[in-house]
């Protein structure tokens, strides 16, 4: 690090740097943890001086050296000062979001005794613990734990990782040291957590970064592990926890009654990752999504005996299961969940959907590769006759479309369009009594429009997912003939009713691919569009 | 408020903590009104979450674990910005700082006396451009000076201070 580096890093906090400096300071960054450090420290400067200012413009009149000497950045709280009080609440109502505090529960607990809090419970599926746990508390303190069944993600105050899968005992001791009686774990171990330690009755394995699993057999006291990446220290389970062996990315051992082993197979694939828990509580809904009253057809995308078949899992339906046609099975949200990737001009799924209808929902899960052609098909109804389907974006990503034959007044994006390579969830949600059409883009609405069909039904008849097939009218115009998908297509309901804004919602959140997965999709580069009219 | 004693303790805590917090998150998103959405959401969550924790001297690092999340889901949504870290830099910044919070507050309570040792002049400069709702191009234009040339007397003040608050923080670790 030199002078011109912390030149650089000053520049870019003020904006004040080029983009080729900003990426030649992003290599730099990487590459140096001084630098980093430095980071740090100047935005310690910055909001230390901001804080200093903000306690001067809210105080009562002093001298200019009392104004700095006695309104120090990390104690504008002390009370030694009604109006610095004062302007404490005032700060707090500024940034505090509406309705806040005021909509929630306020905690009982006792702020006065207890220790820190050592890991937090961040994600789990169908989780039973034992007797001495509450359902719902998201606190781990140190103590055992018996996770009867489901999986849990927690996450350490010192920034590991830990997935148990249950069955599982174990006891958490303190924020480095956790020991596994019984069951199967992953930690994912930043560099915070270096020295991280999984520890069994004859062994511990401490991490010295970034993530392995184990597995320990509780009637034997057997234990496996695998690194999946980093390095792992295997050290004697006594006082003087001696260097047994260090294990490496790839490769995993065994350890038993004193004997280690390495191992060629351990099982790799058993050890739960915090992917896992989506799939998991997704898995675990299905039985309730079937019982969602209004749902007309569900397909999971769940590979079937016969691969070209997209099935229908709602029984006794009159909407049969999809032809797949040209689109190949690839992985979905989740590993071990299946999609189906769309890639070439001529790719679909032929999904018939008999009946006439006042009200119409469509919800799928896609992850959209590019946008090749002027307007891309999610699930349009084929040729273009009145009361037919259509939901699809333009090249921005915008939804468009609706029913065809109705008048579309008062049609306007109102979100951020759908962006390329993320997982996102789109609604849509047609009610001929409301007259209105609205699209949701991850639980919100991106395109609204209203409605103006005096006599028409919603007729969706054969359809294609991914695909369009026109009529005559577009024989000639190839842009607007070839909307096919470019991406992957995971889990597509239909309903013969509207959804509800909660519905929706709640829609998003059982379906999210990751605990880190964010709602928010950046927004357009270029002016919104309007429609014509 | 059914118990306005933990409301009025979460507000402590937070008034204790939020200079410390801002700059954890200020480490890597910069302009002020992006640290104030950040800082919107992990006040919430931290409310929300306020139950679980039981020693309030727990509270800053607790609340900065929450403000890496936050950092992330808001990065994310701006990852297309031009000058935006990427997100393997964010995570690491971020992770190699939550250990910092103790270290951090004493370093913004040195800022206090470092500042004292500027010029008053320097140091009235710096507390005006730092004021709510003034900028340094204002600031610029009432002093008759260049926006570049104030810029770079800025940044010389400000590693001043950076420098002045380490030595401080190495000098009380040397007499403890």
């Amino acid at each position: 690090m030199n002078d011109r580096d912390l030149e650089m890093l000053d520049a870019w906090r003020h904006d004040r740097l080029s983009a080729e400096e900003f990426e030649i300071l992003q290599e730099k960054l990487r590459a140096d943890a001084e630098l980093r450090a430095a980071l740090r420290s100047l935005a310690e400067i910055d909001e230390g001086l901001t804080a200093i200012a903000m306690a001067r413009a809210c105080a009562p009149a002093a001298s200019a050296h009392e104004k700095v000497g006695r309104f120090s950045a990390v104690s504008v709280w002390i009370p030694w000062s009604v109006a610095l009080t004062a302007c404490g609440i005032a700060l707090m109502a500024w940034w505090w979001p509406r309705g806040g505090p005021r909509e929630i529960a306020i905690p009982q607990k006792s702020l006065s005794a207890g220790n820190e809090v050592i890991a937090m419970l961040v994600d789990e599926a169908d989780a039973v613990f034992g007797s001495s746990r509450q359902p719902g508390e998201v606190r781990f303190d140190p103590d055992r734990y018996e996770l009867i069944s489901g999986t849990v993600h927690l996450r350490f105050v010192n920034g590991a990782d830990l997935v148990v899968e249950g069955p599982a005992r174990f006891e958490i001791r303190d924020e480095f040291r956790t020991k596994l009686s019984s069951g199967r774990v992953r930690a994912i171990v930043p560099p915070t957590a270096h020295g991280f330690t999984v520890m069994t009755d004859e062994v511990s394995y401490e991490d010295v970064g970034t993530e392995f699993g184990l597995s320990v057999d509780g009637a034997t006291g057997a234990s496996r592990m695998h690194v999946f990446d980093g390095q792992v220290n295997l050290r004697r389970g006594d006082a003087e926890g001696s260097l047994l062996k260090s294990v490496f990315v790839g490769d995993s051992v065994g350890f038993h009654d004193g004997q280690l082993e390495e191992l060629s197979d351990a099982n790799v694939g058993s050890f739960p990752s915090p992917g896992d828990i989506g799939h998991l509580r997704w898995v675990s809904q299905r039985k309730q999504r079937l019982a969602d009253p209004g749902l007309i057809a569900w397909f999971p995308f769940e590979r079937n005996s016969d691969p070209s078949l997209l099935v229908n899992a709602v029984q006794g339906h009159e909407v049969p299961d999809g032809r797949i046609s040209g689109a190949r099975w690839a992985t979905g949200r989740w590993q071990g969940k299946q999609s189906l990737w769309f890639d070439q001009d001529s790719d679909f799924v032929e999904i018939n959907i008999p009946g006439k209808f006042q009200e119409f929902s469509v919800a799928a899960w896609l992850k959209v590769e590019r946008f090749e052609n002027e307007i891309s098909a999610i699930l349009n109804s084929d040729l273009a006759n009145n009361g037919g389907l259509h939901i699809q974006m333009n090249r921005l990503g915008l939804p468009r479309g609706g029913l065809l034959g109705a008048g579309r007044p008062n049609q306007r994006w109102v979100g951020n369009p759908v962006p390329t390579s993320k997982w996102v969830h789109l609604v849509s949600v047609l009610s001929l009594p409301e007259k209105r059409h609205i699209i949701y883009v991850n639980g919100t609405p991106v395109l609204e429009s209203g409605i103006e069909a005096n006599e028409l039904l919603i007729n969706p008849c054969t359809c294609r997912l991914g695909n369009w097939l026109p009529n005559a009218h577009y024989s000639n115009d190839h842009a607007g003939r070839n909307r096919s998908l470019c991406g992957l297509v995971d889990e597509l309901s239909i309903w013969n009713r509207a959804l509800s804004v909660s519905e929706v919602e709640a829609l998003t959140e059982s379906g999210r691919p990751s605990l880190l997965w964010s709602r928010e999709n950046p927004p357009l580069k270029v002016p919104m569009p309007r429609f014509p009219g | 408020m059914d118990d306005p004693l933990s409301h009025e303790t979460f507000i402590r805590l937070l008034l204790r903590h939020q200079a410390g917090i801002r700059a954890f998150i200020g480490a890597v998103v910069y302009r002020t009104e992006d640290i104030d959405e950040i800082m919107q959401s992990v006040s919430l969550v931290a409310w929300r979450k306020f139950d679980s924790l039981v020693d309030p001297e727990g509270f800053g690092r607790w609340a900065c674990v929450i403000a890496r999340h936050e950092v992330l889901k808001f990065q994310r949504s701006k990852a297309r910005d031009r000058f935006v870290l990427d997100e393997g830099l964010v995570e690491r910044i971020l992770s190699e700082g939550e250990d910092e919070l103790p270290a951090r507050e004493c370093r913004l309570s040195l800022l206090d006396r470092c500042l004292d040792k500027l010029p008053t002049s320097r140091r009235e400069l710096l507390l005006q451009v730092y004021s709510p709702g003034c900028t340094a191009r204002a600031v610029a234009e009432r002093l008759g000076k260049s926006e570049d040339g104030l810029y770079q007397l800025l940044r010389r003040l400000r590693l001043e201070l950076k420098d002045c608050v380490e030595l401080g923080l190495a000098q009380e670790r040397g007499a403890s």
